[in-house]
């Protein structure tokens, strides 16, 4: 008798995802190898139990409340227009203009869908980071630009002062931002300016999602 | 054809044909309708989140961003998939972003150039600890947790899996392997 089947072919058989000629010997198998027929009827049970699990869980209370206050109190006219024609788009035009200040900043919005902006950034610089680190700028690209777009939404919910406060600590992340990238490009090997770069872009992630959170509970 | 199904769970017609008319009119800015449409599948969302996450707080975060990020994008609903998979697509997204946050963090210390995987130990449940199977679910390293909940609970294909995670099918076909293995030995304890 042939070896047992290993759990992956079981797996892929449930799955229908073996090949005809490999579907036929895992059936021969099983037809004469009472371990692996009960194993295989384990593998379905769990299956079965987890299609059958509810569809459904509560939830908490107050959720829709929260969820409501962050899509503001106007329809469509606020929601689904364009960032710039919204409530609250000087302000964020402000901070867009701090934004865009910074070179790594144009790079990352370049993909957005709501930003008039054009990218300007060297492309020198933008060739100079390691697939690995561009590949994360690529990532943080789209979450900044989604923290980015939420915030531009509520933040007339934040004081001036808070905005106010915001920008200049965005400000101040993305210089170090851009020194950390520069330095990268002069020294590509580094991993010290690579941790630099990493940690200011987490920084500005994190201060960009407080930010909004702070809106959204105002 | 496939011992397990693969069609993604989908809601009675009836609710399916409600939902379409309450997106309609929630496109157009209608408060009232999209509250009604929260009411409706509110409960999976959260389900969603719960189980890919595996953490109640931040699948409340998640869900209540998800539920935002539809309000946004509500024009981008087209109606040429039931509003329910739309929903379901787009919910998943936002929890698979956070996970991709999450990377990034990591990779601060993985610089040198390991491989991310975001995968945490299993907590070594206690003798006689008899799991169900919602918490050996949440048990599950959360790339292998990622791919069951989406294949067997909820029903996507592998392409669509891989279509939403960026994984080879290879590889997700491996990750579900581990999870059921996995589940397996959780459940047998």
């Amino acid at each position: 008798m042939m070896a047992h089947l290993d759990d992956q072919t079981l797996s892929d058989l449930l799955d229908d995802a073996l090949d005809a000629p490999a579907r036929s010997t895992a059936e021969q198998h099983l037809a004469s190898c009472g371990p692996c027929t009960s194993r295989v009827q384990r593998l379905r049970t769990v299956v079965a139990q987890a299609a059958a699990l509810p569809r459904s869980m509560p939830t908490p209370a107050g959720e829709w409340e929260s969820i409501r206050a962050r899509i503001g109190s106007g329809g469509s006219d606020v929601t689904h227009a364009p960032w710039w024609t919204r409530r609250g788009a000087l302000l964020a035009a402000g901070l867009a203009l701090v934004i865009a200040s910074s070179g790594l900043t144009l790079l990352f919005v370049s993909g957005g869908r709501d930003v008039a902006m054009q990218p300007t950034v060297p492309a020198a610089t933008s060739t100079a980071l390691t697939p690995r680190l561009a590949a994360l700028e690529h990532e943080y690209a789209t979450v900044t630009r989604d923290l980015e777009r939420e915030l531009a939404e509520r933040k007339h919910a934040l004081s001036p002062e808070t905005i106010s406060a915001v920008e200049r600590s965005l400000h101040t992340i993305e210089a170090a931002i851009a020194e950390a990238r520069d330095a990268l490009a002069r020294d590509p090997g580094s991993e010290t300016l690579a941790r630099l770069l990493v940690a200011g872009h987490d920084q500005k992630v994190e201060l960009l999602r407080h930010a909004t959170r702070l809106a959204t509970q105002s | 054809m496939s011992l397990t199904g693969s069609i993604v769970r989908g809601p009675s017609p009836a609710v399916a044909d409600e939902s379409a008319e309450l997106a309609r009119r929630a496109q157009h800015g209608d408060v009232a309708a999209f509250e009604r449409l929260y009411r409706a599948h509110a409960g999976h969302v959260r389900a969603l989140c719960i189980r890919l996450c595996a953490d109640g707080q931040r699948a409340e975060e998640l869900a209540q961003d998800a539920w935002v990020r539809v309000w946004e994008r509500l024009s981008t609903w087209r109606g040429d998939a039931a509003f329910s998979t739309w929903l379901h697509r787009l919910t998943v997204n936002v929890v698979l972003e956070s996970f991709r946050a999450e990377r990034r963090r990591l990779a601060r210390v993985t610089l040198a150039g390991d491989e991310d995987d975001t995968d945490a130990a299993i907590p070594a449940p206690e003798p006689g600890d008899a799991l169900d199977l919602e918490r050996a679910i949440a048990r599950l390293p959360r790339g292998a947790r990622t791919v069951f909940v989406l294949h067997d609970v909820e029903g996507y294909r592998h392409s669509e899996i891989a279509t939403m995670t960026g994984l080879a099918e290879g590889t997700l076909r491996a990750q579900l392997c581990r999870a059921r293995r996995l589940l397996m030995e959780m459940l047998d304890r």
